[in-house]
């Protein structure tokens, strides 16, 4: 019999006496990819973690090849052969993506750095991974997507037994997820061992060979990937069946006057000459691929783009000044960002501290808050859009993937938006979580408000919008209806474009 | 953890949850504030009398208003370098004025509005313009202290005759309880209330726990940033006329240092560096902690030199306990 690449056993992990993790054991043979499913909460991360000695276990053991180990550091797990590629990436923006690349590992002699040699090995990872990417650029200066990219490469780079994957493919356009799966593929025929984690169920049927699911911190089932079905891995993640979602049909869409009007507006370098409407009623996607330029897009329509563009936006039939953010908001524009933990949520204050923070007037008096008036508005708010959590009095960083995204949604509600602006608005939600978003959208829509979204998800995108937007390098080159739509024409679109 | 978890509990409790309430560090300074205060009651006959409170009282005094000031600016994730420069401004402002004929309260208005003047202008370079809080007010700091040396030639006045600085920083208001600290107490509780219970306090909160998540709320974040700056500057010349009233003299030099003093004292009371969290409450543990370990030491005879290292020593602890317990509790990934 061929060893184990690792062996977990009974594995726990609990955070003063909130258990994360319950007797968890899993085996793992060398060039297996092993799919870990749940929803968000499960324990996921924190096993990854555990078994890349990022986070100490309460009890278990963790056996790698046959031996038993006990990693107190990441870096003593990279030393024993266990990559982690964490769901927050960590990078340095200020650093060269080659710098990035090679960190913790770089070729020296004497203690010297040996730079050539570091860029010539950086630009042969870039080619394996087929990323059009200069290794001298700043890492700050890619878009979000390539800087995911880069961290996950990092680790890839680093030849461990297993590698450890934690949402890998969060916010990849379609393609450069195709791009990550041929590398998984690449280094599994390699025989190294892979866990990997998504919140998107189609790829553990692209790409993982087994699966485990994860429900409360305990093994729910385990099998082959070949054996089971969406449905079935669904329900034993939130141990209920979910209904799939539906296209909201019928909605009704006036065309009358556009809530949002964007005529000829240009960010150089990332935007040229977009024109766009959203009506009362309607959902607007905009698709397309890494740096397409969708969220400069959204960021530019909500007044944070300051200064250096030009073009008009107009709310409501009303142009705005381009005085900046606050004006953007009293017009009725409201945004959730595409990285809720840098620009959505204040994490170390309340749940109830951040629902109230776009709206603090209404629940004050001559500058001082009424406390009685915000408890009331804030409780109502958190039964509105469904929060799961012990009290609104917890911070907000205590919550799931899934309850923070709805507060950073909950947070516009008191202001009654005329006009939504959506930036990958279920990034790392699970898809209880995810349902109770879309729901809410709908809901906000059917009273009149315009959405306009932007997501890497296209299943999504066909599930919420009625219009889809397809953006490539920086301008929109094409619109359909979205009955008429389907992921192939659109990525078809978006590449099309891209190419020429 | 458990302290705010029972308070939030009781219906009204909510009221008295800040955004991380550092009831942890705070509290085990409590504890040894009292456990120190004891312990010196009985083997110390001087220590616990009316005359000792009213030193400690009057001692502390000038470090709470300033600390009040040092909270807020913490609290947004900045350090104001510049109060002990803008403190001997806004006593040789105060001083200048009752020169020219201005009485007491008039020339304290002046002097205040000096230190909203100097801090503000702190707080356009960082908040507006996106300098470093470090650069700026390291920079203003200097500039403020060399413009008070060269307008007083460095000319120690006397103020002994000044009867309205010496009732704001010296006298007894009533019984055993000096003015200075009534004033510095009431300064506190402005603060407190504002921060607890108005839009503007909610809002230095979230500007430090997350600029660009405030921002993007629609926060003038910039504007709230030169508020905090604006009020530190006050509360240190508030604190530069006190000093007169206590030392009777008008030191072009006075309050020299005295931020690291204050920096400390916040710190200790649970403030963190990163923003976001503390509370004056804390705060002012932190100050009436450090006046009686002074106290203390004086009373044991031991050498100011080793205060000095105390206060070092102490710091540094309470830091690195702190730290220990947050890993504990949230499991933190380093």
């Amino acid at each position: 019999m061929q060893t184990l690449a690792l062996e977990v056993r009974d594995l726990s992990k609990s955070y003063s006496g909130v258990h994360a993790l319950k007797g968890v054991s899993l085996t793992l043979r060398p060039g297996e990819v092993l799919g870990l499913v749940g929803e968000n909460g499960s324990g996921k991360s924190t096993m990854l973690k555990v078994i890349a000695g990022r986070v100490e276990p309460s009890a278990g053991e963790i056996i790698v090849e046959g031996v038993p180990r006990r990693f107190r550091s990441s870096a003593e797990g990279l030393a024993g052969g266990i990559a982690l590629a964490a769901q927050e990436v960590i990078v340095h923006k200020k650093l060269s993506v080659a710098e990035n690349l090679m960190m913790g590992a770089f070729p020296t002699s004497g203690g010297f750095l040996r730079e050539r040699e570091m860029y010539a090995r950086a630009t042969e990872m870039l080619e394996q991974l087929k990323l059009p990417i200069d290794p001298r650029t700043k890492l700050g200066e890619l878009s979000l997507q390539y800087q995911q990219l880069i961290g996950v490469a990092k680790m890839v780079a680093r030849k461990s037994k297993v590698l450890l994957l934690d949402e890998p493919t969060s916010s990849l356009a379609p393609e450069d997820m195709k791009r990550l799966h041929d590398t998984v593929r690449r280094l599994s025929s390699e025989g190294i061992a892979i866990m990997y984690i998504t919140h998107r169920m189609e790829e553990y049927f692209a790409i993982a060979d087994s699966f485990l699911v994860l429900r409360d911190g305990e093994a729910i089932s385990r099998g082959k990937m070949s054996e089971t079905t969406p449905d079935r891995l669904v329900a034993d993640m939130v141990g209920r069946e979910l209904r799939p979602e539906h296209r909201q049909a019928g909605r009704s869409v006036s065309h009358a006057s556009p809530v949002l009007e964007i005529k000829g507006l240009s960010v150089a370098p990332k935007l040229k000459d977009i024109s766009l409407k959203v009506h009362r009623g309607e959902v607007v996607g905009i698709a397309g691929l890494a740096g397409a330029g969708r969220s400069t897009l959204l960021r530019a329509a909500f007044g944070a783009q300051a200064g250096g563009w030009t073009g008009k936006i107009e709310v409501d039939g009303q142009a705005l000044r381009g005085t900046g953010i606050s004006e953007a908001i009293e017009a009725g524009v409201a945004y959730v960002p595409e990285d809720r933990k840098r620009a959505g949520l204040v994490m170390q204050q309340s749940v109830r501290e951040n629902l109230t923070l776009t709206a603090m007037r209404k629940v004050s008096r001559g500058g001082f808050f009424s406390a009685r008036a915000e408890r009331e508005t804030v409780s109502e708010l958190a039964r509105t859009i469904r929060l799961r959590c012990s009290s609104v009095e917890m911070p907000v960083s205590s919550l799931s993937g899934g309850n923070q995204q709805k507060v950073v949604l909950g947070k516009w509600l008191l202001r009654n938006p005329r006009i939504l602006l959506l930036d990958e608005p279920t990034r790392g939600v699970d898809v209880g979580a995810r349902t109770e978003i879309y729901e809410q959208v709908r809901s906000m829509v059917g009273k009149g408000m315009g959405v306009l979204m932007a997501s890497s998800d296209l299943p999504e995108m066909l599930a919420l919008c009625d219009r889809i937007l397809v953006m490539s390098k920086g301008q929109i080159v094409g619109q359909m209806d979205a009955a008429e739509a389907d992921e192939e024409k659109i990525t078809a679109l978006a590449f099309q474009a891209g190419s020429r | 953890m458990n302290e705010v978890q029972t308070l939030a509990a009781k219906p009204w409790g909510r009221l008295y949850s800040v955004p991380k309430l550092n009831l942890g560090q705070a509290g085990g300074l409590l504890l040894v504030l009292i456990v120190l205060c004891g312990v010196m009651s009985i083997m110390t006959p001087n220590f616990a009398t009316g005359l000792n409170a009213t030193n400690l009282m009057r001692g502390a005094a000038v470090t709470i208003v300033l600390s009040v000031g040092m909270t807020l600016v913490l609290l947004t994730a900045g350090i104001d370098l510049s109060i002990g420069a803008i403190l001997a401004a806004g006593g040789v402002v105060y001083f200048d004025l009752g020169m020219l004929g201005a009485p007491g309260p008039l020339a304290l208005l002046g002097a205040l509005g000096a230190g909203v003047v100097l801090g503000s202008f702190n707080g356009y370079l960082i908040g507006r313009v996106g300098m470093s809080f470090f650069v700026v007010t390291l920079g203003t700091a200097s500039l403020y202290r060399g413009a008070v040396l060269l307008w007083t030639d460095n000319q120690t006045k006397d103020a002994y005759g000044d009867g309205f600085a010496r009732s704001i920083g010296d006298s007894i208001l009533v019984g055993i309880v000096p003015t200075p600290f009534v004033i510095a107490i009431a300064v506190l509780l402005i603060a407190a209330i504002a921060l607890r219970y108005t839009i503007w306090g909610r809002s230095v909160y979230a500007t430090g726990g997350n600029r660009e998540a405030a921002e993007f709320s629609g926060i003038d974040t910039g504007w709230i940033i030169m508020s905090v700056y604006a009020v530190s500057g006050l509360c240190a010349a508030l604190a530069g006329v006190m000093v007169i009233g206590r030392s009777t003299i008008v030191l072009p030099s006075a309050g020299m240092g005295i931020e690291l003093q204050v920096a400390a004292a916040v710190l200790l009371g649970g403030a963190a560096l990163s923003g976001g969290a503390g509370s004056v409450w804390g705060t002012l543990l932190g100050v009436v902690f450090l006046e009686v370990l002074r106290n203390v030491l004086n009373f044991a005879g031991v050498s100011s030199f080793w205060q000095l290292l105390l206060t070092g020593a102490i710091l540094l602890c309470a830091v690195f306990l702190d730290r220990i317990r947050e890993k504990r509790r949230s499991g933190s990934d380093f």
